[in-house]
């Protein structure tokens, strides 16, 4: 599933280039008969959470110029309607076109041992399986978990003995502290990867005057997400490294794997239009094919 | 929640169109009509991609002499673009469900934002067209639709549109489509059923979409029965689905 290159393990991916958690739902884009799956490296699911969320109350996005404002508040149908599916087939169209990441969340501490457990028959299926500790737009868990550190020290060594196999990747933002920090901590308790930065806090108002306070996504984000992996991949020499945030383009994309990201992913971008994934794939696979 | 875990693949389509020409409706709002031809059903829309906004805008969709059209209220970056700019313009369809009406007779009510839809609701479905508009539209326009459609009136100012609900009875119309602002929507529904519960109300929803094809969740409305989704569940709701009568 993954090769060891100078002591950090790597996903083998067809290209470098994920789709993110959350804007591309459950693979919805399939219905779309061009999707450019030929150029992406794997897909991962929206959160799936223990127990399933019905979201926050509308309205949930709202964008302008460089950025999107959302609080969606992890709309899932819960692990076991996930399972029921996974095993009903519902998946096997997109398991052959990509790999799949499998990212998962809870609101508390045992709920991501119990979703852990429950996963664990299933866990082969996925290339990696990505936990959510920072979705600004729950209660519990997601970005709150990190709040209680000792706790989430517990946590991910917990998680690490359950998944012993599995490439796990810790999805981290950039407000429970250093996310230079952070990603140690992932390092530490044996952990293969992280996935820099989710949304960050945000408050906007919409056209109509309602108040949206989420997370935000969007171009704005590409200097936070640059700096991050920056600082990650300094303290970090043997994690993998997502990058996830504003990439919008090659010139993005060819950044952030110059600063120290193995991968990058795109989440906002397939809103506007998922055709530029293959732009993006086209300079990446340019660049690594002159880098090598 | 729904089963969203099911859906059916490769069916929405990707078109790049060409605009052939463009009607003044009123002084923010026009009427859009492209070279190509699109298969959708009435109801349905199409998430309109600009240069210059980071999601595409969704519009109901409509038909001009066989060839696609859309109405469009310039109100920011993207309708600017799509009115002033574009002249390559990609658009995802058909998306949302079609809409389809009890059997008798029904009328169609809508914003200018919405006449593309609204004439070509009327015209499938043989209903009357009330234009529903804050200011006069372009006498020119109104009389390029009543020239096609027939059975169209303008109804101008609120108290105008107020007294058009108040008409409406069942011996009338069995049931009425209603689509523009939500305000719009929701008045419509209150007062047309607090008169009748014989006359289904049918609105077709607005709410910020991200995607337009199920997968962002951004288009939640409530509804009764729980959270429901514009652009998979949608975007034509009962009224009674979505708002209680007063
Ligand atoms: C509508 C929306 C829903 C999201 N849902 C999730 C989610 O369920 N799980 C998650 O880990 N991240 C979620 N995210 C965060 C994205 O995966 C991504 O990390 C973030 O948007 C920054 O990248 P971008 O600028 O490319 O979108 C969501 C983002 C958006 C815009
Ligand atoms: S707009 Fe994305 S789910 Fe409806």
């Amino acid at each position: 599933m993954e090769r060891t290159i100078g002591g950090r393990k790597k996903l083998k991916l067809s290209i470098p280039l994920i789709i993110a958690s959350g804007p591309a739902g459950f693979g919805e884009y399939g219905k779309l008969e061009d999707f450019p799956w030929e150029d992406v490296g794997a897909f991962t699911l929206k959160t799936v959470t223990f127990k399933g969320k019905e979201g926050n109350k509308p309205p949930r996005m709202y964008a302008k110029n460089g950025y999107i404002i959302n609080r969606i508040g992890l709309e899932n149908p819960g692990i076991n309607a996930f399972l029921e599916a996974l095993q009903a087939k519902e998946f096997d169209w997109l398991f052959e076109k990509t790999s799949v990441i499998l990212s998962l969340g809870g609101d508390s501490y045992e709920e991501y041992v119990e979703i852990s457990k429950l996963i664990k028959p299933y866990a082969n299926r996925f290339k990696a399986i990505e936990y959510n500790f920072s979705c600004p737009n729950v209660k519990h868990g997601g970005l709150s978990i990190i709040a209680s550190k000792d706790e989430w020290v517990k946590l991910l060594y917990e998680i690490r003995s359950i998944l012993d196999q599995e490439f796990l990747v810790a999805k981290l933002g950039i407000e429970g502290g250093f996310v230079e920090h952070q990603a140690k901590i992932v390092s530490d308790a044996g952990w293969d990867g992280v996935t820099v930065v989710n949304t960050v806090r945000g408050l906007m108002f919409n056209d109509e005057g309602e108040m949206i306070v989420g997370g935000l996504s969007g171009p704005n984000l590409f200097p936070i997400t640059l700096r991050a992996v920056f600082e990650v991949r300094k303290l970090n020499p043997k994690l993998y490294i997502i990058a996830s945030g504003g990439i919008y383009n090659g010139d993005d994309a060819i950044k952030l794997l110059k600063v120290g990201a193995d991968a990058v992913s795109v989440g906002s971008l397939l809103l506007k239009n998922e055709k530029v994934v293959s732009q993006i794939a086209h300079h990446v696979r340019e660049y690594l094919g002159n880098s090598s | 929640m729904g089963n969203f875990l099911k859906f059916e693949l490769g069916k929405i389509k990707r078109y790049t169109l060409s605009k052939t020409c463009l009607f003044e409706i009123n002084a923010d709002t026009f009427f859009v009509v492209f070279n190509e031809a699109v298969d959708f059903e009435p109801g349905q829309f199409a998430m309109v991609g600009t240069e210059t906004t980071l999601t595409r805008k969704p519009y109901t969709l409509g038909l001009w002499d066989g060839k696609l059209a859309i109405s469009v209220k310039v109100v920011g970056e993207g309708s600017r673009y799509i009115v002033e700019t574009g002249n390559s313009i990609e658009i995802l369809a058909p998306l949302g469900n079609p809409f389809r009406p009890p059997q008798n007779k029904g009328a169609v009510l809508v914003a200018p934002s919405c006449i593309a839809e609204g004439i070509h609701l009327a015209k499938t479905f043989e209903s009357d067209l009330y234009i529903c508009s804050k200011t006069p539209l372009k006498a020119e326009f109104l009389a390029e639709i009543v020239g096609k459609l027939g059975r169209t009136k303008c109804v101008v100012g609120d108290e105008a549109f107020i007294k058009l609900l108040d008409e409406i009875t069942e011996q009338s119309y069995s049931w009425i489509f209603v689509s523009g602002s939500k305000m719009m929507e929701e008045i419509a529904y209150k007062r047309v059923r607090a008169r009748s519960r014989e006359i289904e109300v049918y609105v077709s929803l607005n709410e910020y979409m991200g995607c337009g094809i199920g997968a962002c969740k951004s288009c939640a409305v409530e509804t009764f029965e729980g959270i429901k989704h514009v652009c998979t569940d949608g975007p034509v709701f009962r009224g009674d689905e979505v708002w209680k009568e007063q």
